[in-house]
């Protein structure tokens, strides 16, 4: 195990302070994040409840406001960009997995992840990546046709079809029985490998750092350790 | 790439029918009526001024007891800048009482336009008047018996100067049916030799004037010219008779008439343009409700679908791009029925219109067309009208940040803490209350619907019982049985009163111009019963009413011919509805008129004063008359109401239909889970339908104080700025009331919808994920 380097990484995170209330009722979420993420790392965010964990993801991804500190991607600091400038980057770089899908219900599969390829410039070929997520089968059902598992392929699928720098993905198998989320977070391995991006997991199964590149715990809004994994090991191999 | 998310479109469509058939049907509805009538209106406003300007309109005309000489139509002619055309007629009634007024047909003025079958060739012909012959049932070879003689129907015609049938330009309203004119070759006309013949001329200016007063001061020019002439040529006949010629006779002028004065071409004129401003603001409210209907059910597909949007937003979706994807389909389903609307207004509706205009107009070949007008106020407008409330809402509404939706706090606000309902409620009315918390914006927005459209079936109801009231009020408030207006005065006893009468006009600003009958009444009269003040003047209450007046406020009234204000000191109200009149003591009257002390103009009488020479009579006018002029202006009126009426209701029930709809699916689950909870259908309707027949049958009753409100509002400040005359504000209780029964009634069959839909949500929706 190394600790975190002090080298310009892909994702810079510093000083992160996010509070939620007024008040008495103001209480901190986050409070003085430190993080880099380098690209094409795996990283896994862990922590209880409450942690922070996904205040510090949706901040990453532009959907939430630092109250305090910056999140600087590839030199370039979100809370400088207007909410436009914000959309256009997250429609250039991220893609997002949440815990509930969020599917179309009257898009088929197929549509659905070319929901995800409208938003590139060059985005990846649909139906490789849905044999890539073993929905190719099922490329013509509607959601409500698939099971949870498959839902949240179809949820990745249009996540990664536009192939971007950074994934971002919050609680993605939270919803979903232990074979499935197995089979998912395989998935997820997989296009980390084939693809190259960068992928920030938010999880509160602990057993999940050993899947990752970079692991980092959260506790009461600051990280409470933040390390390279040099003993990465296939989900596959992952109990919990 | 084609956006991926327009593949969803002819998905929702299909899902969603009910929606967009319902604001499909709505523009339909709404546009056709009034792209109808706009075309409808400028078709006949075309052909109107079309037989003005092809068919040599009169710019005046003249009439005498006797034929004049040559050479004072000639003095006439080059002194007042005319030419002057021979333009005589007789009247004689046909077997059923019907006046006809008949002309020689002439080619220089006043040119018959043949709308059917010819002209009359030879004696025994006649061509008359298509309205009166519609209204009559007369058809091309019919024969009528006018004056004792058959005559055959050759033709039907439309004349430029009788484009609404007034027999007397001192008619209150026009007269389809015991009033006809036609016209006959000159042989014929000659050979026909009626007793009853009126020597006429019409004039044409050689220098058309433009504006009212350069159209006064011609008329004027003529008035003088003619005045001269008869001096002239009456002190010649004097002096010959004096010198002992007999068989002589006085040329005495017994009409005259400049066009700008003459009902019979002015009235269809002005009508029609009184109409289309209203038609427009009406269309622009309904659109405007419809737009905030249409953002309703949008603001609950936002809701519903708040986790995909929330996604999308997330990966990087434009505010912009969502906003078009919401507003695709009511645009499109507007955009539909607009082009439907416009299709139908274009064909049956306008003829339907078309109809209507031609049951009260005599006019020739109507001929619509493509009007740019029409076009922009139907369709861009309103069009506009939607994208702006609908693109406003959706920008307000997406206004939230991606997190937002994905936690589906869509208000924007921070999270409210539940309202605490008091325990003592009983249960289901604490869940009612709760639905109609949770849907305020609909049950808002579905009760300033039901008002308008509360508001347009009374509009529809209210006509009929106010004019019967109008008629009635004439009656109980007429002065005397009979009212005589004389030319000269002439003496008469046998309980008749006199009066003296003058015609001076309001001139307020933003109004039409007003024809005010200012009555100088006998002291101690016992017809008006009520004592005047001295130096003071009574004033009709509708005078009152129609202009705010009030009793100590000072009246100013114009004589246009004298170019005079006259001031009059209120001190009160007169109950006289027949006309908008101005009561002062005779004394004061011929004194402020410049009148001889004894003179007078007219008679009160409660019987009819057959004594009186026929020749000096200028009008008699009886309450007939006035219940008459009621009578007429329903007629004009019957057939336009009945289907504002439905229109009324059929809004009502689609706003309603589709709004409820809205709450229904919006507690699908609930509702799926409450039935898992063993509720019955009865039951959960029970909660679900309670809540928002609460909200129709308050919005109802809302409705009728509102609604009184609103239509006094459009009396006060439009129909009578835009209206000559009088009609009282006056909606019989009893339109209320069917008003509020059509609403319950139309509303049950929403409610039967409304539990088939709940009785069709199967229990497995609560199951669900929460996609």
């Amino acid at each position: 195990m190394r600790e975190k380097e002090n080298t310009m990484s892909f994702v810079e995170i510093h000083n992160l302070k996010k509070s939620y209330g007024e008040g008495e009722a103001r209480q901190a979420v986050l409070s003085g994040v430190e993080l880099s993420v380098e690209k094409g790392e795996f990283c896994v965010l862990l922590g209880p409840s409450g942690s922070g964990k996904s205040t510090l993801l949706n901040i990453i991804g532009g959907i939430d406001e630092a109250d305090e500190g910056y999140v600087m991607i590839d030199g370039e600091k979100t809370a400088d960009m207007n909410e436009k400038r914000l959309t256009q980057y997250r429609r250039d770089h991220l893609g997002y997995v949440f815990q509930l899908y969020n599917l179309i219900p009257n898009l088929t599969v197929r549509e659905n992840v070319e929901v995800g390829a409208y938003l590139s410039k060059k985005p990846l070929e649909v139906d490789e990546l849905l044999k890539t997520l073993g929905l190719y089968e099922h490329r013509h059902k509607l959601p409500t046709q698939l099971s949870g598992g498959q839902q949240q392929r179809t949820a990745i699928g249009r996540a990664v079809i536009k192939n971007p720098d950074i994934l971002l993905c919050d609680e993605p198998t939270g919803a979903l029985d232990y074979n499935t989320s197995k089979e998912i977070l395989a998935l997820l391995e997989r296009i980390n490998r084939e693809y190259g991006n960068t992928i920030i997991m938010v999880t509160h199964n602990d057993a999940l750092k050993n899947m990752a590149d970079r692991v980092v715990k959260l506790r009461d809004g600051k990280v409470s350790r933040n390390y390279l994994n040099e003993n990465k090991l296939p989900v596959s191999e992952i109990e919990w | 790439m084609r956006n991926p998310m327009n593949r969803r479109l002819p998905r929702e469509l299909k899902a969603d029918f009910g929606k967009y058939l319902v604001i499909f049907l709505f523009l339909v509805m709404v546009v056709s009526v009034v792209s109808g009538f706009l075309i409808a209106n400028a078709g006949i406003a075309d052909a109107y001024k079309r037989n003005i300007r092809e068919n040599k309109l009169e710019d005046g005309h003249i009439s005498f007891n006797i034929r004049p000489d040559e050479d004072i139509l000639t003095a006439v002619a080059k002194n007042a800048d005319v030419d002057l055309y021979q333009a005589d007629f007789f009247e004689e009634d046909d077997t059923d009482g019907t006046t006809f007024r008949v002309y020689r047909y002439n080619t220089d003025v006043n040119v018959a336009e043949v709308t059917d079958g010819r002209l009359p060739n030879g004696a025994g012909e006649i061509a008359i008047d298509n309205l009166h012959a519609h209204k009559k049932e007369i058809k091309v070879g019919d024969r009528l018996t006018v004056g004792g003689r058959e005559l055959t129907v050759v033709g039907l015609l439309a004349m430029p100067n009788y484009s609404a049938l007034f027999k007397d330009n001192a008619d209150l309203m026009f007269e389809t049916e015991a009033f006809g004119v036609g016209v006959m070759s000159p042989e014929g006309y000659d050979a026909f030799a009626s007793d009853h013949e009126t020597i006429g001329y019409a004039w044409i200016y050689h220098v058309k004037p433009d504006t009212d007063k350069e159209k006064q001061d011609a008329s004027e020019r003529v008035l003088n010219a003619l005045r001269e002439e008869l001096i002239t040529a009456n002190t010649e006949i004097v002096k010959r008779s004096m010198a002992g010629e007999t068989g002589l006779a006085m040329l005495e002028v017994s009409d005259f008439l400049p066009e700008y004065e003459n009902k019979s071409i002015q009235f269809a004129g002005e009508d029609m343009n009184g109409d289309e401003a209203a038609m427009v603001v009406f269309l622009y409210i309904v659109i405007a409700v419809l737009a905030f209907i249409v953002a309703v059910t949008t603001i609950n597909t936002l809701s519903k679908e708040a986790g995909v949007i929330g996604t999308l937003r997330a990966s990087g979706y434009t505010r912009g791009e969502m906003v078009r994807h919401y507003m695709i389909l009511p645009l499109a389903a507007f955009f539909a029925g607009m082009l439907v609307g416009n299709i139908l207004g274009y064909t049956g509706l306008r003829d339907f219109m078309v109809g209507i205009y031609r049951e009260m107009y005599s006019l020739g070949k109507v001929e619509t067309f493509w009007n740019a007008d029409a076009f922009v106020k139907t369709t861009l407008i309103p069009a506009a009208i939607m994208i702006v409330i609908n693109a406003a809402i959706l920008i307000w509404k997406l206004r939230i940040g991606p997190l937002q939706f994905l936690r589906r706090e869509l208000s924007g606000r921070k999270k409210k803490r539940a309202l605490k309902l008091p325990r003592k409620i009983p249960f289901s009315w604490r869940f009612r209350i709760r639905i109609l918390l949770q849907n305020l914006p609909n049950y808002i927005t579905m009760a300033v619907g039901i008002i308008l459209a509360g508001a347009i079936i009374i509009f529809g109801l209210m006509f009929q019982p106010l004019l019967e009231t109008v008629a009635q009020r004439i009656s109980d408030t007429s002065i005397s049985r009979y009212q005589y207006i004389l030319k000269t005065p002439e003496e008469t006893n046998h309980g008749a009163e006199k009066f003296a009468i003058a015609t001076l006009e309001t001139t307020k600003e933003n109004y039409k111009t007003d024809e005010i009958s200012v009555y100088g009444i006998s002291p101690e009269s016992s017809y008006v019963k009520k004592s005047i003040p001295e130096g003071q003047a009574l004033l009709s209450n509708g005078f009152m009413d129609k202009y705010g007046v009030k009793a100590g406020d000072t009246v100013s009234l114009y004589d246009k011919y004298a170019d005079k204000t006259y001031e009059f000191v209120v001190a009160g109200d007169y109950p006289y509805e027949a006309a908008l009149s101005v009561f002062m003591n005779i004394g004061e009257f011929n004194d402020k008129f410049g009148k001889t002390p004894d003179y007078y103009s007219g008679y009160f009488s409660d019987r009819e004063l057959t004594e009186l020479t026929e020749s000096n009579v200028y009008m008699r006018l009886d309450s007939e008359v006035f219940g008459h002029f009621a009578d007429q202006l329903w007629k004009s009126f019957a057939d336009f109401m009945g289907p504002v009426k439905w229109f009324g209701i059929l809004m009502f029930v689609l706003m309603v239909y589709l709004l409820a709809k809205q709450i229904i699916e919006r507690n699908q689950t609930s509702i799926s889970m409450t039935k898992i909870l063993g509720f019955s259908g009865g039951e959960i309707g029970g909660l679900y339908i309670v809540s928002t027949s609460l909200v129709v049958i308050a919005s109802l009753l809302l409705a009728v104080p509102l609604v009184a409100w609103l239509l006094r509002l459009v009396f006060k400040t439009y129909l009578y700025q835009r209206m000559s005359g009088y009609l009282p504000y006056c909606i019989s209780n009893d339109c209320y009331i069917e008003m509020i029964v059509l609403g319950i009634v139309s509303y049950l069959a929403v409610v039967a919808l409304q539990l088939w839909k709940i009785h069709r949500i199967p229990k497995s929706e609560a199951l669900k994920t929460l996609e």
